[in-house]
């Protein structure tokens, strides 16, 4: 044994990483979720429209689908996926008491935060990746073939324009998610239980709107980030400052509540 | 090694020289204007085995909790090695192993899974080969290490009792705080326990910081006792001065705590 007194981020990373994926409860709801993906994509083939909101509809073709996947699927990432992950990574084992064994040891508690919100990026990070990957798989396969599309904002584009507009939609939407899970962590620390927490989660997304129109991305992800990338105007002109300001307060909030809590259970 | 020099090289942890190994000053922690300690001072020297008596709800595990650094003294210090845990707390608890109140683990992960997954937050234990042996020797000095493939839900209270002392050895800590570890053993169990208690002090060198119920335990293996009631340290000294004109350990606890 060395005499290193400081744990890697590494070895932070891969110890929470280790402690999300050996839960059933995990595993079962990414689960639900690949078992969505195709649904979905189903359900995209029957309709052959889709939506930018609820005033605007558009047919959908080979090029444009990826986007519309993710409007469809973005209301179980919002809350099933990311409030149960996070109610369970925040919450779960510190309200069990488990994480006590963590919390003796000399590492950071802040950076523990940090590790707990990495890891579930990561694996939200990578259903969405898989969620544009076969949004746009299937689209070019399924869905009428069209040489070139009109997206909002970004008018009429080709095949390579489209992906760029996807991969520019699935990065917003990610950020979107990011904040979320920030949000998963406060709340969490303010809950008793995972039970409460994930119930918290769900009012923080569905009251954000009664707060303000600057929160509505929280519950209708999909439209606020075309209005966004369209620039339709409105509050969610605003969403790229408002998911900075989010993911800040989240990052400081959450690093001073970690590393100031008293661990009584 | 003079205080300067320690400050100063940050890989010299523990000043050998010093036999005082914990010293804690005068720590007080109130919650909601309820003093769950107050004033608590005393010292534990290396290689010692420190008894912390006290009935139910007197302090014990709020003392533990504090020495962790789970939670923070209102006032008061604690300094294990010469680090202080309210201000350094991962400088201080580096050399620290804990079972703090039952030890209880992640369920969904096997015995051997639990230990793998904390060894990750032991600097000490930077590779996985480094892990990997770690985990099974201190499975082995437990005598854990036949059923560490096994889901921890699975385990009666006695075995996870042992796998709480093997976490706390992860780390191969100078100081082992155990917090009730009896609780849940049988008669073979405790005796067990005692075993262990005592071959990690004379044959590892640890200090132990042992709280218990078991009267009869303390006596035979602590050299010192600390003793709380209310949150109020009552005594503070060698396990002979605290037995004094007594019988028994026991007989000057009963005392004590009616007197």
């Amino acid at each position: 044994m060395n005499n290193k007194q400081t744990v890697g981020i590494g070895n932070l990373i891969r110890s929470e990483a280790q402690r999300v994926f050996k839960r059933g409860r995990t595993w079962a709801v990414i689960a639900v979720y690949l078992i969505f993906v195709p649904l979905e994509c189903l359900f995209l083939t029957m309709m052959n429209t889709s939506f930018y909101d609820p005033d605007h509809s558009v047919p959908l073709n080979s090029l444009n689908t990826a986007p519309f996947l993710l409007r469809e699927l973005s209301i179980l990432m919002n809350f099933v996926v990311i409030p149960m992950l996070a109610a369970d990574s925040f919450n779960g084992d510190v309200s069990s008491g488990a994480l006590r064994l963590a919390l003796i040891r000399p590492v950071s508690r802040v950076k523990m935060f940090l590790a707990k919100w990495a890891v579930l990026g990561a694996a939200v990070g990578a259903m969405t990746l898989f969620t544009w990957a076969a949004g746009t798989v299937f689209g070019r396969i399924f869905m009428p073939a069209a040489a070139e599309t009109t997206l909002m904002g970004a008018g009429t584009v080709g095949g390579l324009g489209a992906i760029g507009f996807g991969l520019g939609f699935y990065g917003m939407a990610f950020c979107i998610f990011l904040a979320l899970i920030g949000v998963g962590g406060i709340v969490s620390r303010l809950a008793p239980n995972p039970v409460l927490a994930y119930i918290g989660m769900l009012a923080v997304i569905v009251g954000g709107i009664y707060v303000s129109d600057g929160m509505a991305f929280l519950l209708s992800v999909s439209d606020s980030i075309f209005h966004f990338l369209g620039h339709t105007g409105g509050s969610d002109a605003y969403l790229g400052w408002i998911l900075c300001a989010l993911l800040a307060g989240c990052v400081i909030m959450g690093a001073w509540s970690w590393g100031r809590r008293e661990w009584m259970q | 090694m003079n205080t300067a020099e320690r400050d100063t090289n940050p890989r010299i942890v523990i000043p050998q020289a010093e036999p005082v190994l914990v010293e804690t000053g005068n720590v007080t922690k109130k919650v909601r204007r309820r003093a769950l300690l107050q004033n608590v001072s005393f010292t534990v020297e290396r290689g010692e085995i420190c008894g912390l008596l006290g009935p139910n709800g007197a302090g014990k595990t709020t003392l533990i909790r504090a020495m962790t650094g789970l939670i923070r003294p209102d006032s008061g210090d604690i300094r294990i090695g010469g680090r202080s845990v309210v201000r350094e707390r991962e400088a201080a608890v580096l050399h620290v192993g804990a079972i703090v109140e039952s030890p209880i683990f992640f369920p969904y992960m096997t015995g051997r899974d639990n230990l793998d997954n904390l060894a990750l937050l032991h600097p000490n234990l930077p590779t996985r080969k480094e892990r990997e042996q770690r985990v099974r020797e201190v499975l082995e000095i437990v005598r854990m290490d036949k059923r560490a493939d096994e889901r921890v839900k699975t385990y009666s209270l006695g075995m996870k009792q042992r796998l709480g002392i093997a976490q706390a050895l992860l780390g191969d800590p100078e100081l082992l705080i155990l917090d009730e570890p009896a609780n849940g053993l049988d008669p073979m169990g405790i005796r067990e326990l005692r075993e262990l208690i005592l071959r990690l002090k004379h044959e590892l060198g640890k200090t132990v910081l042992v709280s218990s119920h078991l009267l009869d335990e303390l006596q035979k293996i602590c050299d010192r006792i600390v003793v709380i009631r209310e949150g109020e340290q009552v005594f503070a000294g060698s396990r002979e001065e605290m037995i004094g004109r007594h019988s028994s350990l026991e007989e000057a606890f009963v005392e004590m705590m009616t007197s």
